[in-house]
């Protein structure tokens, strides 16, 4: 999978992440009735949109990177992120929305703007939380950066286009639909981007039923192996051991280092222990063949 | 003392402009607390057919209903607190408004003043100290501001009482023609930024000698704010009550001078009334009254009901030994989420499902796909031309260079032979020969001969590509 299709998925997940998430709206607002109170049935809404979109977003990197076997855990761990991110995010929304009202009671720009903007910025915040899903389940710092980076400004773009469309689309239930659509597509769109853009470089691999799958060279470690637990599983191929080399990044340079003291890694034809990668590399491990190339 | 305003209250009802019926009103609505506590606030003005204030009753008296659709009440059973004396405790914010036109310049009947004492504007002046004097609590903030073409903010709520007495001196008479219309509808909208960040009660008293006057719908000229556009009532009325605040109106002059119509409406539909003062004692009473009426008001605290709508309409009914009043207001439930759709269609169920299914289906697709047959791939061309992207190898040898008989094609690097390099398909063995006729690499080392491997990457002066031997059987 080329980059480009790696950031087309990230987008087509937002929008079935946001096509996921309009039905819970909706059928929560239906029962808006059955909650003590706005507080409470608010709070609900952002746990409920949350964790949907969450767990959609955690299935991204197991889908692009074809490792099928960990899809369902990622959807849960993202679900349970998204449901903090809907909750926290709404919070701060609120917040956001008494602040301004304890300020501005009385003030017709806040009753215009005031609570679309604490809305906006309630969107904001969950998208900050569901953009660094896949971050915190892989314990990335450098990937929760690319998430919050990502989804604050997907979350604030598709808030914005929420908010706009409510006005521009009478149908309220299809311009909520339209706008979930929005926010999920530029969360994944803006992820995709941001990741990119923190990558210092990307393993392309040459052979064997995963050829041309290219690997975003973005954490400061990255395991190589068989194992499910790997950041770069080589299922297909033989002679791989679970956790076979390690690429670590140190002071923008990229070193791969064997991790398996049976099975070899060889770069440029030569057994290696540890080797700075530079461009056009080619890194053998078990029958794959990877190509290393700069960003 | 007591006697004085004993009688000051009972004259001044004489004045109170919509006659002498027992009316309950609601006369301001607080829902500000309604996101965070789902609390909301009702302040109740209830007079008997005298005019006087109907005292010492309980929650037992008012029944209060809700309705999203001014159709279905709903009952609210409980009630989270009821208060007497509450404007007294709290205390209420005032903004007294007062008409600066060229017409409060002369005597109440419309004629020049000789004495500027006789001046509408001084009576007002008076009247406003005599408010000021009569207001009890020490939590009573007031605020003050005048207007004619021109709406001007003199001083924000205070509980300073010396300081606006001092502020009415700087009501100056306007100097250019100008400046002696009443833009009243649009003096009443700027005249709300007084209540920023205030809660609690609020009301606006507004002193008119006569009708809204737009100078640009009278003059042509654009107003240095409002610029062409001419304030209709229905702005400042909606502003009200959104804002929770009411207006009192004193429509001062010699009786059948022209009052504005709409006033009226905004203030009895925004939970205040009207008055008519014709001499100056009139118009002492009738702020006296104001006051006395507010003071007197009761204030209900409730849960609010969760039902869905743009606007909550309450109804609250009072229920005394001889009489049932009741009163109608609404006020805006600004959810957070919208509204909700009437029904739930089974397009929104689908939605869910559809979803999964395509997240199922994208998990499932192979992204990569391996070539069936051996190949030969470019994967980087730099500066040259080349005549294939993929070739599929199915012959016994294989030709490489920028000879226009070579099965791979380069053009456009000169150190690159006619045929640069063969690859011989070996049947007995199974694989693929490489013979460098020039300079090349296979994994980056340079070779003469190499019998290729999947994945194996050659270098031709830049060009690079890659063998992959497809799917053995």
């Amino acid at each position: 999978m080329s980059t480009f299709l790696r950031k087309l998925i990230f987008v087509l997940i937002g929008l079935l992440a946001g096509l996921a998430a309009w039905p819970v709206t909706e059928i929560i607002l239906y029962f808006q009735t059955l909650f003590s109170s706005y507080l409470i049935f608010s709070v609900i809404q952002g746990v409920c949109v949350g964790g949907v979109m969450g767990g959609f977003f955690g299935s991204i990197e197991s889908i692009t990177l074809s490792k099928r076997g960990s899809i369902i855990p990622s959807v849960f761990m993202g679900a349970v992120i998204g449901i903090f991110g809907g909750l926290i995010g709404f919070l701060l929304g609120q917040g956001v929305l008494t602040l301004v009202m304890e300020y501005s009671l009385s003030n017709q720009i806040f009753i215009n703007y005031g609570i679309p903007i604490s809305r906006i910025t309630g969107w904001t915040c969950l998208g900050l939380f569901i953009g660094s899903v896949e971050g915190i389940r892989s314990m990335s710092w450098i990937k929760i950066k690319v998430g919050i980076t990502g989804g604050l400004i997907g979350g604030l773009l598709g808030g914005l286009s929420l908010e706009f469309l409510r006005l521009l689309i009478p149908e309220i239930m299809y311009a909520r639909l339209v706008g979930l659509l929005i926010m999920g597509s530029l969360i994944g769109l803006f992820y995709s981007l941001i990741e990119h853009r923190y990558s210092i470089g990307v393993l392309k691999l040459l052979n064997g039923k995963l050829k041309n799958k290219e690997f975003l060279i973005v954490n400061k470690l990255i395991k190589i192996g068989s194992s499910d637990h790997s950041d770069i599983q080589l299922k297909d191929y033989t002679g791989i051991a679970d956790f076979h080399a390690e690429i670590h990044i140190r002071e923008n340079k990229i070193l791969i280092a064997n991790s398996d003291s049976k099975n070899p890694v060889i770069v440029n034809e030569y057994r290696i222990k540890e080797h700075l990668l530079k461009y056009e590399d080619i890194v053998h491990i078990g029958t794959a063949k990877l190509l290393f190339l700069y960003k | 003392m007591k006697i004085k305003i004993l009688l000051l209250v009972l004259s001044g009802f004489l004045y109170y402009g919509t006659g002498f019926s027992s009316s309950l009103r609601i006369t301001q609505i607080d829902s500000s607390d309604l996101l965070l506590n789902q609390n909301i606030v009702l302040y109740l003005g209830l007079m008997d057919a005298q005019g006087g204030a109907i005292k010492n009753l309980n929650q037992l008296n008012f029944l209060i209903y809700e309705s999203s659709n001014k159709k279905d009440y709903r009952q609210i059973k409980q009630f989270e607190s009821f208060q007497t004396n509450s404007n007294i405790s709290n205390g209420v914010n005032f903004l007294l408004l007062i008409d600066n036109s060229g017409s409060m310049y002369q005597t109440i009947d419309g004629k020049k003043a000789h004495n500027k004492s006789y001046r509408r504007i001084s009576i007002a002046r008076s009247a406003v100290k005599s408010f000021l004097n009569n207001i009890s609590s020490a939590n009573d903030k007031v605020g003050l501001a005048a207007y004619n073409t021109n709406y001007d903010a003199i001083s924000e709520l205070t509980t300073d009482r010396a300081a606006i007495e001092a502020y009415l001196d700087n009501i100056r008479m306007p100097k250019y023609k100008n400046e002696f219309y009443s833009e009243i509808y649009g003096s009443l909208t700027m005249a709300m930024e007084a209540f920023k960040a205030i809660r609690g009660r609020k009301v606006i008293i507004i002193l008119s000698d006569g009708e809204n006057i737009s100078l640009f719908e009278k003059t042509g000229q654009p107003h240095r704010i409002f610029k062409k556009k001419v304030i209709q009532y229905q702005e400042p009325l909606k502003k009200l009550q959104k804002q929770g605040i009411s207006l009192y109106v004193i429509n001062f002059g010699k009786k059948g001078d022209k009052k504005d119509k709409h006033l009226i409406k905004i203030a009895t539909q925004s939970g205040g009334t009207t008055f008519d003062a014709h001499n100056p004692e009139d118009l002492k009473k009738v702020y006296f009254s104001i006051v006395k009426q507010i003071e007197k008001e009761y204030q209900i605290t409730y849960k609010a009901s969760m039902e869905p709508s743009e606007k909550k309409y309450v109804k609250v009914v009072y229920t005394g030994k001889k009489e049932r009043l009741s009163n109608e207001r609404f006020y805006f439930t600004g959810t957070v989420f919208g509204q909700p759709v009437q029904e739930l269609k089974t397009e929104i169920f689908a939605a869910f499902i559809i979803a999964i299914i395509l997240l199922v289906f994208l998990s499932l697709i192979r992204f990569e796909k391996q070539r069936k047959k051996p190949s030969l791939e470019i994967l980087n061309k730099g500066n040259a031309n080349v005549s294939t992207q993929i070739l599929t190898l199915g012959q016994d040898k294989i030709n490489v260079g920028s000879g226009g008989n070579a099965n791979i094609t380069i053009a456009g690097i000169p150190s690159i032979q006619d045929n640069h390099a063969t690859l011989f398909y070996d049947k007995a063995e199974d694989h693929y020969q490489l013979i460098g006729n020039g300079k090349l690499t296979v994994n980056n080392q340079a070779i003469a001969t190499k019998i290729l491997e999947s994945g194996d990457l050659i270098n031709i002066d830049g060009v690079t590509m890659v063998f992959d031997e497809g799917q053995k059987k």
